[in-house]
């Protein structure tokens, strides 16, 4: 559906600007980008509000996508896949954030251990390509890395600062979301995502 | 007059695209959790 209305609409804007056939790809694919996160981000919001977990779903997914933008990781093989199964994960780390109650001392243990495996993480996958694009260049792949290793350092300098103002469910929630976004940037993510659901048969996009 | 309106209007909507699909270039695209199929005259800047 996102794949076909984007080339619709792409056809439509080449018509009238008379740009080449080049052009409306390069246009269509700008659009599925955009429609296809719009469409998630909506659904997830709606859902969070609905279900009672806004502040932390929001959380989750914050942090979720600052990490999932700088290391990268795999995706889904069709849109409908990609579609359930992020919106499923994000609501599944906001339900936990705010359902979870753990003491200090086990989020600080939870914090440090999810901190050591990130850098783990990132010193071996990181950045994660997939089969449609991926980083081979030396330089830039290193570059990605100290930039990983610097925001998450800072990052959980942060949320230690957090656990001192005691606000366990937005620390967890955030551990939560850079778990996964890490989690996806390993073999065993890769795996997950291809993990063959019913839900998987729509459009080749994701 | 509304023409000349529509076109500009259409002309920014194609740049904001183009814009986004360059952004989308990277495998560490700020757009997080889509990744759609890259055409090939965009994939030489990867």
């Amino acid at each position: 559906m996102v794949q076909k209305l984007s080339h619709n609409i792409s056809s439509y804007l080449c018509g009238e600007l008379n740009y080449s056939d080049e052009k409306k790809e390069v246009l269509s694919y700008g659009l599925q980008i955009i429609l296809g996160a719009s469409i998630k981000i909506i659904t997830i919001i709606t859902l969070a509000y609905i279900f009672n977990i806004f502040k932390t779903t929001i959380v989750a997914s914050v942090a979720f996508i600052f990490f999932r933008r700088i290391i990268g990781g795999s995706h889904c093989d069709t849109f409908n896949k990609c579609y359930f199964l992020s919106i499923s994960l994000l609501l599944l780390l906001g339900l936990l954030g705010k359902i979870v109650a753990l003491q200090y001392s086990m989020l600080l243990i939870l914090t440090i251990a999810i901190y050591l495996v990130a850098v783990v993480i990132t010193i071996i996958w990181v950045p994660m390509g997939t089969e449609k694009k991926t980083i081979r260049n030396k330089e830039t792949r290193l570059k990605i890395k100290q930039k990983t290793f610097l925001a998450l350092t800072t990052c959980f300098l942060i949320l230690l600062f957090f656990h001192i103002q005691a606000t366990s469910k937005i620390v967890l929630s955030s551990l939560l979301g850079i778990a996964l976004a890490f989690f996806l940037a390993t073999p065993l993510g890769n795996r997950f995502t291809r993990i063959k659901f019913n839900i998987g048969k729509g459009e080749k996009t994701c | 007059m509304l023409n000349i309106i529509k076109r500009n209007i259409l002309s920014i909507t194609a740049s904001v695209l183009t814009l986004v699909a360059m952004s989308g270039v990277s495998t560490t695209s700020m757009w997080a959790i889509y990744e759609p199929d890259m055409p090939e005259s965009i994939k030489k800047d990867l």
